[in-house]
């Protein structure tokens, strides 16, 4: 069944003036998307790509160099007041709100910002605090909260008014493992019946994964790829990713691109064993000899290797040339 | 938005605003700010004119009963001003909440108006205890027989001459919120100036007519005069002959400043969106 398009940008296009003598900075470059009503659309890129800023287009926060953006058919630079009334954005690693406030206190201010009725307010803050595990905090001051915790709030927070388009700017950023883990279990109730989006920006790839019905990856303000993650995914099957680990921690992780059929490399260190993880997108299975040589010339020894089945981040480092690390 | 959501977020916003700048954690600093410190000025302003009169010109005791009134209500102007002048700093330093607010419904307006009411409270309060520890000190201790007499004031007039002078001091709050979104650390020295500006140009220590004639044009625009002059009409100590006239003038340029404020607004928050200054923080 054909759904409502919930969000859409038609040539979008944001460009910041630069420091004196370094130009200006294309944050977006003609971006077209459409977003249906019930997904959860995940934009996957590096820093500086292009992600916050789309969001903070659609969140009536900046406006647009040229191009449009509609959420819900309306046009956000010219329906800024009814895009916000069906709207949130919760943005990782923020501060959720007043530290001299409790949990409760400063739901309750949000709720009526958004015009909530008292009963509606104390229904959908008993709410919220129960999904996202607050309910013995309700009382203490954001201030004594860990990070984990107001970060929890934050979300709270962004789905205070029960929007119909949510945007999450890096939700789970800093977040510990449990924390992450219930936040998109909250996320994915609250998507249940099928009227709510959400767009969702992230680093974390497994997140894409695991949550987004679609993805599309975005570098230097352009949308490179758009689809569900089984699809990108199977699109890169038929060149082989491989994991190898080595040591000492490879210095020049350039030459390795230099090696030809090698399509992109991204590297993990870890400092502690003086490792490196290495993933890379390759041709075929014949560049492997080269690359092995390449390894070794740069003073590296190959510990692990093997074969793994194509992620999203290969997706990326295919299409990119380069991990998100 | 409806004017009862509109009403609502404007009280939650005063009562977070109370929270945070009533500061009820300790209460000898709020003491000191909201009440110590208007309470030494006025004393400052008013033992200056009494030690200068007892160098040979006599006490009068009309201008100081008028200086006393326009000292303690420039505490509005004072503390309206210069708090709401923080506001956004405050904000973007402290709580990074402004881009969340922004985004709701009634974005920043009732936001920045129930904060500056918590002003227009706390001020009230610092106006009430200096103009009873001023008359227990000068009329009291000194026995000076200043010319105040609290139970003769004209509420009728006093009334409606603080709601419509709070109003343009809000406007004026309004807009220097509003310049802060969009400037780079004038909030330093915005409020104060702007304080000292109308504390020179409002008529408190001399009247209007002192000033040299290039700047009387300028307080004959400002709401800051006329609220003080109607004031001192209220306590019996005007000079301007006609109270009506000056509640009028008074009601004239409020309008006028709510405009002007508006407009300051709509132009900052124009370009605070093209440039992208919403979720700016500020740290110092």
């Amino acid at each position: 069944m054909k759904r409502d398009i919930s969000i859409e940008t038609r040539a979008l296009r944001r460009v910041f003036k630069g420091v004196p003598g370094a130009g200006d900075v294309v944050a977006l470059d003609s971006v077209d998307l459409a977003i249906e009503e019930g997904e959860i659309f995940g934009l996957l890129g590096p820093n500086g790509a292009g992600k916050t800023t789309m969001i903070k287009i659609l969140a009536t926060l900046l406006l647009p160099t040229s191009g449009e953006a509609y959420v819900k058919g309306l046009e956000v630079s010219k329906n800024a007041s009814k895009v916000r009334k069906i709207i949130n954005l919760v943005s990782g690693g923020e501060t959720p709100g007043y530290g001299i406030l409790s949990v409760k206190e400063n739901l309750w201010f949000f709720s009526q910002l958004y015009g909530l009725s008292r009963q509606g307010a104390n229904e959908r803050i008993k709410n919220l605090v129960t999904q996202l595990g607050l309910d013995n905090y309700i009382d203490t001051r954001m201030s004594k909260l860990s990070t984990g915790y107001k970060q929890r709030l934050n979300l709270a927070r962004g789905f205070i008014n029960n929007p119909s388009v949510v945007f999450l700017d890096e939700p789970t950023l800093g977040l510990d493992v449990l924390s992450a883990k219930q936040l998109r279990t909250m996320i994915k109730s609250w998507m249940t019946d099928g009227t709510k989006t959400v767009l969702l920006t992230t680093h974390y790839m497994a997140e894409a994964d695991e949550m987004c019905n679609r993805v599309g990856i975005i570098d230097q303000g352009r949308i490179l790829a758009c689809d569900t993650p089984q699809k990108l995914k199977a699109k890169i099957a038929s060149r082989p990713s491989w994991k190898i680990e080595v040591t000492p921690n490879i210095q020049e992780l350039d030459t390795l691109k230099t090696v030809p059929g090698v399509i992109g490399v991204s590297e993990v260190s870890n400092i502690e064993t003086g490792t490196s993880t290495l993933k890379l997108v390759l041709e075929d299975e014949s560049v492997m000899s080269d690359l092995l040589s390449t390894i070794n010339r740069n003073g590296s020894r190959v510990l692990n290797m093997g074969k793994s089945e194509p992620t999203l981040e290969d997706v990326y480092i295919n299409l990119v040339g380069k991990g998100l690390q | 938005m409806a004017v009862a959501d509109f009403l609502k977020s404007a009280r939650e916003s005063f009562w977070v605003g109370w929270k945070v700048e009533s500061n009820w954690a300790d209460p000898v600093l709020f003491a000191t700010y909201r009440i110590v410190q208007p309470l030494a000025s006025l004393l400052i302003v008013a033992f200056i004119v009494i030690i200068g009169a007892s160098t040979g010109t006599g006490l009068q005791r009309d201008y100081l009963a008028r200086l006393i009134v326009s000292t303690a209500f420039f505490v509005y102007v004072a503390q309206i001003t210069t708090n709401m002048g923080w506001l956004v700093h405050t904000d973007r330093s402290r709580y990074e909440v402004l881009k969340n607010i922004y985004i709701s419904p009634g974005t920043l307006h009732p936001y920045i108006i129930g904060r500056g009411l918590v002003s227009v409270v706390n001020a009230t309060i610092s106006v009430i205890v200096t103009l009873l520890f001023s008359i227990a000190v000068f009329n009291g201790i000194l026995n000076l027989g200043i010319p105040i007499n609290l139970l003769s004031v004209n509420l009728l007039l006093l009334v409606p001459t603080v709601l419509l002078g709070v109003s343009g001091l809000i406007a004026v709050g309004y807009m220097l919120s509003a310049i802060n979104i969009v400037s780079n650390r004038l909030e330093f020295i915005l409020g104060e100036s702007l304080a000292g500006i109308f504390f020179l140009l409002g008529g408190v220590i001399f009247p209007v007519t002192a000033l040299p004639s290039q700047v009387q044009p300028l307080s004959a625009i400002l709401p800051i005069t006329y609220f003080l002059d109607a004031v001192r009409d209220s306590f019996g100590l005007g000079t301007t002959g006609s109270a009506l006239l000056d509640l009028g003038y008074l009601f004239l340029t409020t309008v006028g400043i709510g405009i002007f404020a508006y407009a300051v607004y709509r132009k900052a928050e124009l370009r605070a969106k093209r440039l992208g200054l919403f979720d700016r923080k500020s740290e110092y």
